[in-house]
């Protein structure tokens, strides 16, 4: 018998697996769809999310008789039904638990299944304690298939490791039990931010976002440059944003050209561009060094995206914006003065192709009057 | 469950002989007047096939394939009367190299639970024969909860069959203490002429059991098989019957399950060496 054990040495509470990381990367390399073989209604959340961006997902809807004879035959029909039904250039493959548990050689399966399109097969631990395994593993199966080069398969490990460790230490991936959180009240904060405006304080507004969700929270920094000058204030506002458009597969550099186009449309100015949208882990530290070298004198810091990964909490007041309510608790734990929930970050963006109404912007826009 | 029924499970090295020992015991415990019901747990499914004159039956997972579970219908079709008036029953399970047998060990006995089987064919006694080490839950499955109240494990002198033995006696120890089936003894199946019991049964006391019987090597045996029959067909005078006779009775009459101790690999190897010498010594 083993002896009740309450040191906090695993994650208890629920977080995205190795099987959702993958998906959500098989997405950056635009597959057109993702066969989960495994049971129906595997990772059911992250596939319904997914297929709002335009990406078919299905499982093999192993049953029973498959875990005990093994599946081949159910994924092989599968793929040969996706290549009837959808007719995809590219189809990701991904093995989850069950699969991975009674040894499914899903390389084997799918070279012999007889199909015209392209895949990514993507097989790993589906128990690794650290999901971004599962994105590096579908990286590498890209880099290996020769879609992405070497120097961009290196410089994502590098950034998913490094998001990984800041995850671990100041994020939702840490040992001890995350409660839920909520945010703090959103008019209260937009009023703030709006006194700060009227008192013509020095305002820093940091964009750190991961990828899509940029379309979200950029929209804060539009919401708040319309404030400012809504009501005269005189503020200098310090814009930082990891917005390169030169960096990362394609869609994510597209997401940056889009969002510094409708930076521009409204006027917003980037002071800084701390790297591209898939470099949150190391953008986050690159802002932090700027404020800390350029503007420590800030009054006002607001951060956007992914806070955690931008320590500024103790160089002035800071609003935090994220979301999820886990992220919401361990932001809090932090020490930002106001810690706001945008919970429909990871679904609005889904899909938009640009620039979606945050729910800080919108409080802000309101105050405009 | 039934009190009256005695469930017990046969566990050794691959290849030890399990399947031979269970198949003579099940005849043998005819004989002496029991309903026996002899269940294969190997998805290679040759417990039974030499008391069904060399065919392998449809399997519990055959069936359960197919229709999703055994109904009382379909019970007739897994379970066959073979040589003797034995009960013959083979779990099944996936081609070698794929799927998960352990899992279908598991399917395929809660399967049987779920239809009233004993009491169906008024079955006196049980015999598992299971497949190999304790490789993982599934092949625990017949120990666990105690569906076999009794372990017997198979085992010649040698070491690689002791050292089987010892983790089958780790599965064992595992559930124990959960209500799990005991260990009633060693049976000693050596490969030639000359076994060395001296060792087995060393070994036995360290665990903390007996040995039972002693199987003698009988070069009738693989020439029965391939007939697909057991000695008691083949040569029903060949007094290895004997043998299996006296097993059939101790394991009728009041029998000692233990709780068993495992050894640890190093101990073992001393242990082994040592009585190696001393047998050479002699
Ligand atoms: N006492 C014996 N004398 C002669 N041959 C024997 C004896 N015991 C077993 N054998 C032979 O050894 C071989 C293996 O036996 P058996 O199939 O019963 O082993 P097993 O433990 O069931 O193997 P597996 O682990 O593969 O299921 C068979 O050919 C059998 O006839
Ligand atoms: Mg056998």
């Amino acid at each position: 018998m083993h002896e009740l054990n309450l040191n906090p040495d695993r994650i208890l509470h629920p977080r995205p697996s190795p099987i959702a990381a993958a998906m959500y990367t098989l997405r950056d390399l635009d597959v057109d769809v993702i066969v989960l073989h495994g049971p129906s209604g595997c990772n059911f959340r992250a596939a319904r999310l997914l297929e709002k961006d335009g990406i078919t997902i299905v499982t093999t809807a192993m049953d029973q008789n498959d875990v005990i004879f093994g599946a081949e035959s159910r994924l092989t029909q599968t793929l040969q039904r996706v290549g009837a039904l959808f007719s995809p250039k590219l189809v990701g493959v991904i093995g989850t638990c069950c699969a991975s548990i009674i040894g499914e050689d899903l390389e084997r399966i799918v070279a012999s299944s007889n199909i015209s399109y392209e895949t990514l097969v993507i097989q790993f631990d589906p128990c690794a304690q650290d999901n971004v395994e599962g994105a590096i593993k579908t990286l590498s199966a890209a880099h290996q298939k020769g879609m992405i080069g070497s120097l961009e398969y290196e410089r994502q490990k590098k950034l998913l490791i490094s998001a990984n460790y800041d995850e671990r230490n100041r994020g939702t991936a840490r040992e001890e039990y995350l409660g839920m959180s909520c945010s703090s009240s959103i008019d209260d904060t937009a009023k703030d931010i709006k006194e700060s405006l009227k008192k013509n304080k020095q305002i820093g507004v940091i964009l750190n976002s991961k990828k899509e969700t940029s379309y979200l929270y950029s929209d804060i920094l539009i919401a708040i440059w319309q404030l400012r000058n809504a009501i005269s204030s005189k503020s200098r506002i310090v814009f930082i944003a990891n917005m390169d458009n030169e960096v990362g597969l394609p869609r994510i550099k597209k997401y940056a050209t889009n969002i510094l186009q409708s930076f521009k449309e409204q006027g917003v100015k980037i002071d800084y561009i701390s790297g591209g949208p898939d470099e949150y882990p190391l953008a986050g530290k690159m802002a932090a060094e700027h404020i800390k070298n350029h503007h420590s004198d800030i009054d006002l810091l607001i951060v956007c995206g992914l806070p955690h990964m931008v320590p500024v909490e103790s160089l002035a007041p800071t609003i935090a914006v994220a979301t999820g309510t886990r992220a919401l608790f361990a932001l809090k734990q932090l020490g930002y003065r106001y810690v706001i929930g945008e919970e429909m970050a990871h679904y609005s963006v889904l899909g938009s192709g640009g620039v979606v109404p945050s729910e800080l912007g919108t409080a802000l826009r309101a105050l405009c009057r | 469950m039934n009190n009256k029924i005695k469930q017990i499970a046969l566990y050794g090295k691959g290849g030890i002989g399990k399947s031979t020992i269970s198949s003579h015991l099940a005849v043998a415990l005819t004989r002496l007047g029991k309903n026996v019901l002899l269940v294969g747990c190997d998805p290679k499914s040759d417990s039974v096939i030499n008391l069904l004159n060399g065919i392998i039956p449809k399997t519990v997972l055959d069936v359960v394939s197919q229709q999703k579970c055994i109904s009382p219908s379909t019970v007739d079709d897994v379970i066959k009367k073979g040589y003797g008036g034995v009960w013959c029953c083979e779990a099944g399970g996936p081609e070698p190299g794929v799927g998960c047998a352990g899992r279908g060990i598991i399917i395929a006995i809660e399967s049987l639970q779920d239809q009233d089987i004993f009491k169906k064919y008024n079955i006196d006694i049980v015999i598992y024969d299971v497949p190999g080490d304790v490789v993982c839950g599934g092949f625990a499955m017949p120990i666990r909860k105690g569906l076999a109240q009794e372990v017997y494990i198979i085992t010649s002198h040698e070491f690689s069959a002791l050292y089987a033995a010892n983790n089958i006696i780790k599965g064992i120890r595992r559930f124990a203490d959960a209500g799990g089936g005991l260990l009633s003894g060693i049976i000693s199946n050596s490969r030639g002429k000359e076994g060395k019991p001296h060792i087995i049964d060393n070994f036995a006391n360290a665990w903390g059991t007996k040995i039972v019987a002693t199987i003698p090597w009988d070069s009738d045996l693989p020439g029965a098989e391939l007939h697909g029959k057991t000695l008691f067909q083949m040569h029903p005078l060949s007094p290895t019957l004997n043998e299996f006779m006296n097993l059939g009775k101790k394991i009728i009459s009041p029998t000692y399950p233990v709780s068993p101790t495992p050894l640890d690999y190093k101990d073992m190897y001393v242990m082994f060496k040592k009585l190696v010498r001393e047998g050479a010594n002699k």
